[in-house]
């Protein structure tokens, strides 16, 4: 499954990017929204792993924004452990999941079974680029 | 000495003699300014270390602009004193019939003391929601990346490799767990006592079951069980400071309540206040460590190293308007116990009255919703003695109805 990761943290990206392979995902990183937002266009994806404190921007608004582009695609964000203001936000704004920093191999598995379970009752087709300009 | 300037705006012939005696009384060799209106105050080009704004019978629009002015850190500009009718909480209002040198005098130094304190504490506010804000987040953010690439590294790590390697990633993980803990607990607190919330009602029997459901593998990992109350209050509270009590007091009771802890979950009805206890059948505690056990979060600088769980819940506690403690009963169990303040106590007591002893409920009925208030617990119920025993051995000067 491809994931778009879009963090500012290098090393944070860097050492989810390599979670992410190890339990058989491809990831695409980005550091910023404008850059996401193109990956978002071109590659077909499973899900979106999303930071809410991006620098300079907002993870929230880019998360109502990837919703509206296409409100098929699981969107999890990255939250800091008792924010359960920004959890709350973000459901209403249609996250799929929440990724406790920090978060363990086995938390990131069972996020991405949920995302298989997912796409599994949608038919088991993930969400590509031709899907997003039909719908 | 710091430089301060005190502007008289708006005196009268009348009140102007007054207010510069008083001026001169209170602050010698303070620099003061008679002006006609408040865009004249603060226009020199010195700048002064402390202002003091006087205002004769101002008009409202006058006292709000005084009362309102930021500097340019965002915080209040000047002190204001109000000769004349009450203005609000903000300033200090001195009516005619108290227009006498010594006692504006009084009135002028005490409104700039406050000023200062007022400052002071919206810095250190200030502070408070940086670091836990902004610098726990950063910390975290690097803590979890070592914590997550100890992980990968496990995860990745060949056969051979393994061995005293393998000891020592594991202990980079932990240690980073532990790291992200103490940072988890600080910033909540922090936090907590920056912003404080409003109480709002709050159904116990749900935060007890939630915190249930997050311990179960630490209930079933030291095969403990816990005994509930039939039922639960509801509370005026903040639902996740409860939620934090709860769990500390739990977890306190599943690692200190020796082995295969049996623990009682209980509350009663008081004069004015609703008491909650965890009660285990651990060892005694030393008066030396008891001395210490709630002790404030703000004192724990003066403490030896020791854990900060119960500092946060007498924090938390106290935040609610309620208080915490610790008491030994009948030589075998320990109680640790918190009260909430409650104002309908004769209706509590009434619905409590119409339950007796402790119930046992699974997990399951937790997660099918299908204990509403009710309790909650992972485990087997106790058969302990009745809950009052207990319940007055902690407090008793107060019979349970």
């Amino acid at each position: 499954m491809n994931i778009l990761i879009v963090e500012d943290h290098p090393r944070i990206a860097r050492v989810t990017e390599v979670a992410l392979d190890l339990l058989g995902c491809r990831a695409f990183t980005t550091h910023n929204t404008a850059d996401a937002a193109k990956l978002f266009f071109t590659e077909k994806l499973g899900a979106v792993f999303l930071d809410v404190n991006l620098k300079g921007e907002s993870g929230l608004e880019f998360l109502s924004q990837l919703t509206a582009w296409d409100s098929r695609i699981p969107v999890i964000i990255f939250t800091a452990k008792f924010k359960g203001e920004f959890a709350e936000e973000a459901q209403r704004r249609g996250a799929f999941g929440c990724l406790a920093k920090p978060f363990s191999l086995d938390d990131l598995r069972r996020q991405l079974t949920q995302i298989e379970l997912y796409h599994g009752q949608r038919g088991g087709t993930l969400i590509t680029q031709e899907g997003r300009d039909n719908s | 000495m710091r430089l301060l300037r005190l502007y008289l705006v708006g005196m009268s012939p009348s009140t102007c003699p007054v207010a510069l005696a008083a001026a001169r009384e209170a602050f010698p060799g303070a620099k003061v300014a008679e002006v006609g209106s408040m865009e004249e105050v603060g226009l020199g080009s010195e700048a002064p270390d402390l202002e003091l704004v006087v205002l004769a019978e101002p008009d409202t629009s006058s006292a709000a602009h005084a009362i309102q002015a930021l500097d340019s850190d965002g915080l209040p500009r000047w002190a204001v004193v109000i000769l004349g009718r009450d203005m609000g909480e903000f300033a200090e209002t001195l009516s005619p019939e108290h227009w006498d040198p010594p006692l504006i005098a009084r009135v002028f130094r005490s409104a700039v003391q406050q000023h200062q304190l007022l400052r002071e504490n919206l810095r250190l506010q200030g502070d408070l929601r940086t670091i836990a804000r902004r610098i726990t987040h950063d910390l975290n953010t690097s803590v979890g990346c070592i914590f997550t690439s100890a992980q990968v590294l496990k995860a990745v790590m060949l056969p051979d490799e393994k061995g005293p390697n393998e000891a020592m990633v594991q202990n980079i993980e932990n240690s980073s767990t532990e790291i992200a803990q103490i940072i988890e607990r600080v910033s909540f607190v922090l936090r907590a006592s920056a912003d404080p919330h409003l109480p709002e009602p709050v159904r116990m029997g749900e935060v007890v079951a939630n915190v249930l459901l997050e311990l179960d593998a630490d209930i079933k990992g030291v095969e403990a069980t816990v005994a509930l109350p039939a039922t639960w209050p509801a509370v005026r509270g903040v639902h996740q400071w409860l939620h934090v009590i709860w769990w500390n007091l739990l977890k306190n009771a599943l690692t200190h309540g020796g082995a295969r802890p049996q623990v009682q979950l209980m509350w009663r009805v008081e004069e004015d206040a609703l008491r909650f206890a965890v009660v285990d059948r651990g060892a005694a505690i030393s008066a030396s460590i008891k001395a210490g056990l709630f002790r404030p979060f703000d004192q724990l600088h003066m403490m030896p190293a020791r854990g900060i769980g119960l500092s946060l819940v007498q924090r938390l506690v106290a935040l609610q308007g309620g208080h915490c403690g610790y008491k030994r009963l009948d030589g075998s169990s320990s109680s640790f116990y918190f009260t909430l303040p409650a104002e309908d106590t004769r209706r509590l007591r009434r619905e409590q009255g119409s339950f007796d002893g402790r119930k046992q409920v699974s997990l399951k009925d937790v997660a099918d919703g299908s204990c509403e208030d009710l309790p909650h617990s992972g485990a087997t119920g106790l058969t302990a003695g009745p809950l009052e025993d207990a319940m007055d051995v902690a407090n008793p000067a107060q019979p349970v109805g």
